[in-house]
């Protein structure tokens, strides 16, 4: 297969890590150079053709080859059986609902969450439970690496340059989760969105950051969904004041409290959209006037009333909720960028899987 | 000009490596009204001049403000050496 002209770098191995750092290709982090043998055993993992085109990058607009996703795939440290989630993750974030130019461009610290639900969690050990958005997974580490390298690489989200962020966040490295299907009394995120149980699928959810709830005292869920609503109203995330869909990675301890009490998700949506309010008085009239009042469905949280109140989200169901984590009594509240990025979730092909 | 390099960028993305670009100071949005209004008032005669003024030349004018970046290969994407 010889779809791309070969680069040759002089010297050792250390001198080929170098010199991608030198070129701007890596997140500042060593990469693996990828060799063409390397490439070519990524390559033999993809049910596709290696020209095939599995997305349009903004901003640079450039396409998506599943060549160009597995080179940028063996860079990022990942296994070849690993480069199908990461092929339906550029198709996740090249869909027009993910809204990824502004993702890419923004000031905003925002970067794609990947959750991957059904069998493909299990086959690649991607860690759904303790430390699941922390390190130690390979695969969990590996494949939103590749993803973020894409978007860099081939979209040309450059720091500084083309990715705006002010101060970015440390997700923009990796972010990816699978969630806890095991220990969820609920019904999985893919099965609430239409897809079978035995289906593997990867969402693409834009997160400005993660903010922890935590509550290991209360026993019952009104005492829970208190702490839940005081904590999911971060007045100056993007989320609060221009609007979007927030995420809740809810702890299997907390979800277990929730769902003993007869709590479906979406009660606890609903519970939420209710009680989880900012008062108007906690924005500035600048705040107000030009984001509140100007972009989070102008009329409806339009009122000046001191008192009245603003929910996290425009609806109940445009929080997600998904399940994950080990033992202990923590949740996580991840505020959106705002409505005009949505969740998109992309089956995942895994010829050993179907 | 921090938000300059970027739109250079974005306009030779779609094909218009020649659009001449017409910066406003940074920060804005933290700046008084009447600041802004200014700006707007200041740079209103630029902008009739980008679009209505004489065509010779006027790229090469602007791309001395907002230069070109050098264009990075993409791993695995376009050719390299």
């Amino acid at each position: 297969m010889a779809l791309q002209k070969t680069l040759a770098v002089q010297g050792d191995l250390a001198d080929a890590i170098e010199y991608f750092i030198d070129k701007g290709w890596t997140d500042g982090l060593p990469v693996i150079p990828p060799t063409t043998e390397l490439v070519e055993r990524m390559l033999r993992h993809s049910t596709r053709a290696p020209e095939d085109v599995l997305g349009v990058l903004p901003p640079s607009r450039a396409e998506a080859t599943v060549h160009a996703v597995a080179v940028n795939a063996v860079m990022a440290g990942c296994r070849p059986e690993y480069l199908p989630v990461v092929e339906s993750a550029i198709e996740a974030i090249a869909d027009p609902a993910f809204s990824l130019f502004g993702i890419q461009a923004t000031t905003n610290p925002v970067t794609p969450l990947l959750v991957v639900n059904g069998p493909v969690g299990t086959a690649l050990a991607l860690n759904s439970k303790s430390n699941c958005l922390g390190n130690g997974t390979r695969s969990n580490a590996t494949i939103g690496r590749a993803l973020r390298l894409c978007m860099q690489n081939i979209g040309g989200g450059l720091p500084g340059l083309m990715d705006m962020a002010t101060q970015g966040q440390p997700g923009k490295f990796t972010m990816c989760i699978a969630e806890n299907e095991e220990e969820s009394p609920w019904e999985p995120f893919h099965v609430e969105h239409g897809f079978d149980r035995e289906v593997s699928t990867v969402t693409a959810i834009s997160v400005t950051g993660t903010f922890q709830i935590h509550d290991g005292y209360s026993k019952s869920a009104l005492d829970l969904l208190q702490t839940f609503s005081s904590s999911c109203v971060p007045v100056g995330s993007t989320n609060m004041h221009i609007g979007g869909g927030p995420l809740l990675i809810v702890g299997p301890e907390h979800a277990e409290i929730l769902h003993g009490a007869g709590f479906s998700k979406a009660d606890m949506k609903g519970y939420l959209y209710e009680t989880a309010r900012a008062p108007v008085r906690a924005y500035s009239q600048a705040m107000l006037r030009y984001s509140v009042h100007n972009m989070r469905r102008p009329r409806r949280f339009a009122s000046t009333n001191p008192e009245s109140t603003i929910p996290l989200a425009d609806s109940a169901e445009d929080i997600s909720i998904v399940v994950a984590g080990g033992p202990g009594g923590h949740s996580v509240f991840l505020p959106s960028m705002g409505a005009h990025t949505r969740p998109v979730t992309r089956v995942v092909k895994i010829p050993s899987l179907q | 000009m921090p938000f300059a390099f970027k739109t250079r960028r974005e306009a030779e993305s779609l094909g218009m490596a020649d659009l001449p670009l017409v910066v406003l100071p940074h920060p804005l949005s933290s700046r008084a009204e009447d600041v802004i209004r200014r700006f707007a008032a200041e740079t209103l005669d630029e902008v009739e001049y980008a679009l209505a003024g004489p065509v010779d030349g006027l790229a090469a004018r602007y791309h001395q403000r907002v230069a070109p970046l050098e264009r990075t290969p993409v791993p695995g994407g376009e050719p390299t050496t």
